[in-house]
């Protein structure tokens, strides 16, 4: 076993860090949530990860994602993550430099798939496509100084334009965000995948976990369950 | 009857309350323009014209109701009775 792990062993046992050793997951975005994302499911012992972005790294990027410096500007971000995360430790990072659209296909092998787009129309498209694959799929979003977190697995929750009816359905980013917003948001998409891949904790099915950190506040809103 | 009315991130900042139980001593159902007038009533703050235009709720505002999302379309249909609890929130799109 690599040193790496001895810290978080204990806590989710050898059962647990052999599920994560031997899973596959699929992070779509490469930005704030992103980068904050894949750190962590590298160091706790994710095996295989696909990274999906179709950017490069451009300075506002700097202020939150956290992967990325001044030497990799200009520099496609999925290059740079595969880079970056094999100095943490040898993971499988399989990088695609490109945009997901409808005929974007989940790789059979996934487990996961984590939701950190920047728009409403990508991160409904990639639910749609994880339903159909029958894929579970944690999602966040995040605006200033707050965002939200929750997961759906097909057949067990609600889907998430069922939970989040009458948003703007842009195709682009660029809203203001605080460091931290990504950061918090991101590592609780984290938590959410490595307690679906260990069984370990409670889900957040049927509920939106919305966080204001202008107010400290951490509240849960419940949605009905199919 | 009462009420529970919850709102998050910004919207709770402009009321000044995340969450405000109401009551309607004389009414068995009310509608959510009821609510909101209520809302305005009890803090003073000017909340209705910033979640619903022309009784269809604004482009971006998620309103759950009982745990349900509220079609944006049937606003102005929707009725609450005693014990319901209808939470408005502003989900962040950004990644």
């Amino acid at each position: 076993m690599e040193a790496i792990f001895t810290r978080h062993l204990p806590l989710i046992g050898e059962d647990g860090l052999k599920k994560l050793l031997n899973s596959t997951v699929l992070v779509a975005g490469a930005g704030g949530l992103g980068t904050v994302v894949l750190q962590i499911l590298v160091r706790s012992g994710v095996g295989i990860i696909y990274v999906i972005d179709h950017g490069i790294v451009d300075e506002p990027d700097l202020n939150r994602q956290i992967l990325y410096n001044r030497t990799h500007l200009g520099k496609a971000k999925v290059e740079i993550v595969s880079e970056e995360l094999r100095k943490i430790r040898d993971v499988e990072i399989i990088p695609r430099k490109e945009t997901i659209d409808e005929n974007f296909k989940i790789p059979d092998e996934v487990d996961i798939v984590v939701d950190c787009l920047d728009n409403f129309y990508g991160k409904f498209l990639l639910n749609d496509l994880c339903v159909t694959a029958n894929k579970p799929f944690v999602h966040a979003g995040i605006s200033g100084f707050y965002g939200q977190v929750t997961i759906v697995i097909p057949g067990e929750t609600l889907n998430l334009k069922e939970m989040l009816r009458n948003v703007p359905l842009e195709k682009t980013g660029g809203l203001p965000v605080i460091a931290t917003a990504p950061f918090i948001l991101g590592t609780l998409e984290a938590n959410e995948v490595i307690k679906f891949l260990t069984g370990k904790g409670v889900l957040l099915k049927n509920k939106i976990l919305v966080v204001d950190l202008l107010y400290n506040d951490f509240q849960t809103v419940e949605f009905g369950s199919l | 009857m009462k009420v529970i009315f919850k709102v998050y991130t910004y919207l709770k900042a402009e009321l000044g309350a995340g969450e405000i139980c109401l009551e309607f001593p004389d009414k068995e159902v009310v509608s959510l323009e009821d609510v909101l007038n209520e809302v305005e009533k009890l803090t003073s703050k000017k909340i209705k014209d910033k979640v619903l235009k022309n009784g269809k709720i604004k482009e971006g505002l998620i309103f759950v109701l009982n745990g349900k999302s509220v079609i944006p379309e049937n606003a102005s249909q929707v009725l609450l009775k005693d014990g319901d609890i209808i939470s408005i929130l502003p989900p962040g799109s950004g990644g």
